[in-house]
């Protein structure tokens, strides 16, 4: 592989392509893999989840450019997380939980948090609030009957539903992050709710 | 909670597997939002102050690990903000009696107030606790404080009864609600002065579950 190597036009059409013979079909695709990257990049405690993802599908790229053979691009996918996921290792921690309970967050910060959300909701259209509110209505044990029952009204299967819910709840709390002044969820504090920085 | 959020945050740590569910949710779309809808979940029973100690105390690592602290923040307003879209749907007959009310009860009225969150406290019964020291509980003035009275097996069923008591014996706060699941939440109606104070948590038959020592600071 030659390390001059670098995304081009043609690359990325290549990658598409193997996502997907229609092209709008293929970065739908794209999207949603990229979207599932930087989740499991997340969850495993990566320090910078969108730019491993970056790399992860710039890879597949490369890949797929020098003419590589990939029968599956999940497994493939999966390869290079793991090799990312170790080359920052040393930058990630695997967990131990903390021996007592850490503080909520602050009334000041809820109170940030509450206004950012009335500001966020304001602007959006009545049905993607309300469905907002009310799939996350209840505690535990009512939610599952008040999905049940949302998604019988709406007429939607209950996955239907949960990829909707989750999709308004990312955009909310991106719209939060942006009105109180935090573009992304790795920039802002990380300090630790006992005290230590 | 059991589910597939703890699986991935803390019991797998076999490698092969790991590796298989990372290669599933890299692959299916289906798995990957359910597990993102399982820690939406977690972090508003974090919110609510209803997930287990040592549940917190993961979710919160992770949180912190992650940079994502700030969610909990918004799951709290969220969940404020749904408490004040039921308020709004009272019968309109009651509305407009409010109306009328509005002038004495302004401040009950200010539905879209944050609700305030306790400052809680995870105690362990003495049986657990070991050669542990005392844990302390402080107190905050503006928020209330809440023990997280964790079980030793089984949770109970039915109602439990917390008493909190000082070393002589008197009662100084006392509840009673529904048993929780892996353990039973009592908020303090007041604050309670420096000093050392059990917990028993008792059924409502009487018999005592476990006994919870704790001392109170500044």
């Amino acid at each position: 592989m030659s390390p001059k190597w670098a995304l081009t036009a043609e690359s990325f059409d290549r990658l598409l392509a193997a996502l997907h013979p229609d092209r709008a079909e293929a970065a739908v695709r794209y999207e949603a893999l990229h979207e599932r990257l930087v989740r499991v990049f997340r969850w495993e405690h990566a320090v910078d989840p969108e730019s491993l993802a970056d790399d992860a599908l710039t890879r597949l790229a490369r890949r797929l450019d020098e003419g590589e053979s990939v029968l599956s691009i999940p497994a493939f996918l999966n390869g290079i997380a793991r090799n990312l996921l170790k080359e920052e290792g040393a930058r990630r921690q695997r967990l131990q939980p903390l021996t007592d309970v850490p503080a909520p967050p602050s009334e000041s910060e809820v109170e940030h948090h509450h206004a950012a959300l009335e500001t966020c909701l304001a602007t959006w259209e009545p049905a993607k609030r309300d469905l907002l509110l009310a799939y996350y209505q209840g505690d535990q044990s009512a939610r599952i009957l008040n999905r049940q029952k949302l998604a019988t009204d709406l007429g939607l299967e209950l996955n239907a539903l949960r990829n909707r819910a989750l999709r308004l709840r990312e955009r909310l709390e991106t719209c939060i992050r942006k009105q109180i002044g935090r573009d992304t969820p790795s920039s802002n504090s990380t300090t630790d709710r006992k005290g230590k920085p | 909670m059991n589910d597939l959020f703890r699986q991935y945050m803390l019991t797998l740590h076999d490698d092969d597997e790991r590796n298989q569910l990372r290669e599933r949710l890299i692959a299916d779309q289906e798995l990957s939002d359910q597990l993102k809808d399982q820690e939406d979940n977690w972090i508003d029973s974090y919110a609510a102050g209803q997930l287990p100690p040592e549940d917190a105390a993961l979710l919160h690592e992770h949180l912190a690990a992650t940079g994502q602290l700030d969610r909990l923040a918004t799951a709290v307003a969220l969940a404020s903000a749904k408490s004040a879209k039921r308020r709004s749907a009272m019968p309109f007959a009651i509305g407009i009696a409010a109306v009328f009310l509005i002038g004495l009860a302004i401040p009950i009225l200010r539905t879209r107030e944050p609700e305030r969150v306790a400052v809680t406290f995870a105690l362990h019964p003495g049986t657990l606790r070991g050669a542990a020291e005392i844990p302390k509980v402080t107190m905050t003035p503006d928020r209330p404080t809440a023990l997280q009275l964790t079980y030793q097996d089984t949770a109970p069923t039915g109602d439990c009864v917390v008493a909190i008591k000082t070393a002589d014996s008197v009662i100084k706060d006392e509840s009673r609600k529904p048993c929780g699941n892996g353990f039973h939440t009592h908020t303090m109606t007041a604050p309670l002065p420096p000093g050392r104070y059990t917990a028993d948590l008792s059924t409502t038959g009487g018999e005592l579950l476990h006994t919870y020592l704790f001392d109170v600071s500044k």
